[in-house]
């Protein structure tokens, strides 16, 4: 997979709580990774991002994933712990 | 301890305040995000991986037991029932929403507590010895100091918007647990020739990106003109340090860069201005506020009962009651009290957390038989500085009961660890993970004290927040092509003559790290000349050469030394 071939989804994190979501296909905040909107230029990931700077997230980013799964995942150790919780147990 | 008076109070209830109409204006758009972050930032609010963290300041580390229950209550009532005590003796809350971020500062403020320049290019938390008033080896307490650089720091308006933060330790013992050379400006208590106690000024030390052992700029320094002097220090760091590189903007570079020489020049003149000025700052009076500050550090009334039979009997009949008191229980500067370290580094449990539950007993105890005293080590343990010897079998059984009697201070699982990857979002590699799979990997306890005294700490980046740089054993966790990896530095010390360790060569995985530890281990019980020599003593008698060998050739350390 080449960086061209923009297998790319926006994240963020909410305003009030901090969560970890992504933009899906209706323009929401959403929790699962898998309901995210994967986006095909680069023009639209600055429309997008620049639309949600003014939501209800805060720093909004695009990120790379794979799509082969078949459901979208994220990829690098950084995204795939924030998709899925510390990898450590707490007290 | 020292008790916020009216004006302390007031001051911290008017943050809470404005802080609740700024958390308004952002959550209805009134503030944008660019314009809230500084301002949430000020308020020890930073935005992690995967949620809001708070970072709550603990004074020098030093806490009583109705501000331990507060934190029990935050974790509880607000977080995940947890928190994490850190290397710069504050706690970090990971869960926190920012619609009840003021509710959290409200139960703060109530017990004297805040979250002020947790954050930013400010002075931050002062810190200091966490066996501060109570260590057998202390010229003179260094928590009056460290309150009164905290009062003074404090909204001081010229400091605010320094090129970059900006830590100070404090201690009052040659014996250095307060890491002083690591900060940028580091105080050592000390006596001159004449019996007076004065303070040896160390400035520019630091670890991070660029690891810098501080120097000393003033070997005496008279107490009546500590604020000066530190005026001077600061004002000529925030005119000169560097504000267009940020990795360049700490102190310790600008001294780098002008030379020791020069820098003290500058800090010397400036200091003579500020004695000659009108408006010197012993002008406020600063002797009668220096010792109004130090009665609130009177020591306790000390329970002077000299019988110990419950003690020793507990000793000579329960094995690991022996074995806690010999790794967790320090000398005491009076003879019939004792130090109590209580370890947050059970077996594969996560450096520096405790939970709610744990927090209260920790409170209890310290209010049944600590006279209400507890501390927060940089080390991430917490203290109880002042159980008489009479008690600790009684502390030791109510440990017990809240997994916190873990026999492991200063022993290869009293590990060091940052949040790393799990939580920070600055982070290139967990830590976590690697402290939990080394401390499991040593769980046994007489292999543990075989290999004797050691300090591993694990940093999740270059920023180094669990000081690897001065470590034993450092672990520094990097990604490499995607892939987490860990380098090793050995033969740091963190004590007074502060040593940075020497790097050992490539990164390993996170599967190969606790092997090569073991490897680490073996050659260096092959080679020490007896038990008394510790990892750190025969790494500074033999060198990297032999743990080289034996961590990428895997040569056993005698041929390894051989050749
Ligand atoms: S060392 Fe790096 S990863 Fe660890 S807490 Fe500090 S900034 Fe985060």
């Amino acid at each position: 997979m080449t960086k061209q071939s923009f297998s790319k989804i926006i994240t963020a994190n909410l305003l009030h709580t901090g969560d970890v979501v992504y933009l899906d296909q209706e323009s929401n905040w959403v929790h699962q990774i898998e309901k995210a909107l994967v986006v095909s230029s680069e023009e639209q990931i600055d429309s997008l991002v620049g639309a949600a700077q003014q939501s209800e997230v805060i720093d909004p980013y695009a990120i790379d994933v794979s799509t082969e799964n078949p459901e979208i995942s994220a990829i690098g150790n950084r995204e795939k712990i924030r998709q899925q919780g510390p990898s450590v147990i707490a007290i | 301890m020292y008790q916020y008076d009216d004006f302390d109070s007031a001051y911290v209830a008017e943050r809470v305040n404005t802080f609740r109409h700024q958390v308004e204006k952002r959550l209805d758009g009134r503030l944008t995000e660019e314009e809230f972050k500084p301002l949430r930032l000020q308020n020890g609010l930073y935005l992690q991986l995967h949620a809001y963290m708070l970072r709550v300041a603990i004074p020098y580390g030093s806490l009583n037991s109705q501000q331990m229950r507060a934190l029990a209550h935050i974790a509880e009532r607000w977080d995940r029932g947890y928190g994490h005590f850190t290397t710069r003796q504050n706690i970090q809350f990971n869960w926190v929403k920012l619609v009840e971020t003021p509710d959290i500062l409200k139960a703060l403020s109530d017990v004297g507590m805040h979250a002020i320049q947790t954050s930013g290019n400010c002075i931050r938390n002062v810190t200091a010895d966490h066996f501060s008033g109570a260590a057998s080896d202390e010229i003179a307490d260094p928590r009056p100091v460290a309150e009164f650089l905290r009062q003074w720091s404090t909204d001081h308006p010229e400091f605010l918007y320094l090129p970059r933060k900006f830590k100070i330790a404090v201690t009052g013992s040659s014996n250095d647990r307060a890491v002083t050379k690591a900060h940028d400006i580091g105080l050592r208590i000390i006596k001159n020739k004449s019996d007076e106690i004065g303070y040896e000024v160390i400035v520019g030390g630091g670890l991070g990106r660029t690891p810098v052992v501080g120097t000393v700029i003033r070997e005496f320094l008279p107490q009546v003109h500590l604020l000066n002097y530190m005026e001077a220090i600061l004002r000529v760091y925030n005119a000169e340090g560097r504000r267009d590189n940020k990795y360049k903007a700490r102190i310790k570079i600008l001294v780098r860069e002008l030379g020791i020489e020069r820098f003290r020049d500058k800090v010397e003149s400036e200091f003579e201005r500020l004695n000659d000025s009108a408006d010197k700052l012993e002008s406020i009076n600063e002797k009668t506020e220096r010792e109004r500050i130090s009665e609130f550090f009177e020591p306790p009334q000390f329970d002077t009962d000299t019988d110990l039979f419950e003690f020793e009997a507990a000793r000579r009949n329960n094995p690991f009651f022996r074995e806690w008191v010999k790794t967790n229980v320090h000398n005491h500067k009076q003879s019939e009290h004792a130090i109590v370290t209580i370890s947050l580094k059970a077996t594969g449990a996560i450096p520096g957390d405790a939970s709610s539950d744990q927090m209260r007993a920790i409170a209890d105890l310290a209010e049944t038989y600590g006279y209400d005293d507890i501390r927060v080590s940089h080390e991430q343990n917490i203290i109880l500085p002042h159980v008489h010897k009479r008690n600790l079998p009684s502390v030791y059984a109510e440990l017990r009961k809240h997994k916190l009697q873990t026999a492991n201070v200063g022993l290869i699982s009293d590990i060091i660890a940052c949040p790393g990857l799990d939580y920070c979002a600055l982070a290139t590699a967990r830590s976590i993970p690697i402290a939990q799979k080394i401390s499991t990997h040593f769980s046994d306890s007489a292999y543990a004290k075989a290999i004797g005294e050691m300090k591993i700490k694990i940093s999740g980046c270059i920023n180094s927040c669990a000081h690897h740089h001065v470590a034993h054993i450092g672990i520094l966790g990097l990604e490499k092509g995607g892939v987490e990896s860990y380098q090793i530095t050995l033969g740091g010390d963190h004590r007074e003559n502060l040593r940075l360790g020497d790097r050992a060569g490539p990164g390993f995985s996170a599967d190969e790290i606790v092997p090569a530890i073991e490897r680490l281990i073996d050659a260096y019980l092959g080679l020490r000349l007896d038990p008394q020599e510790t990892f750190l003593t025969a790494y500074q008698r033999v060198g990297m050469a032999p743990f080289k060998a034996a961590l990428y050739t895997e040569q056993g350390p005698k041929q390894a030394l051989a050749s």
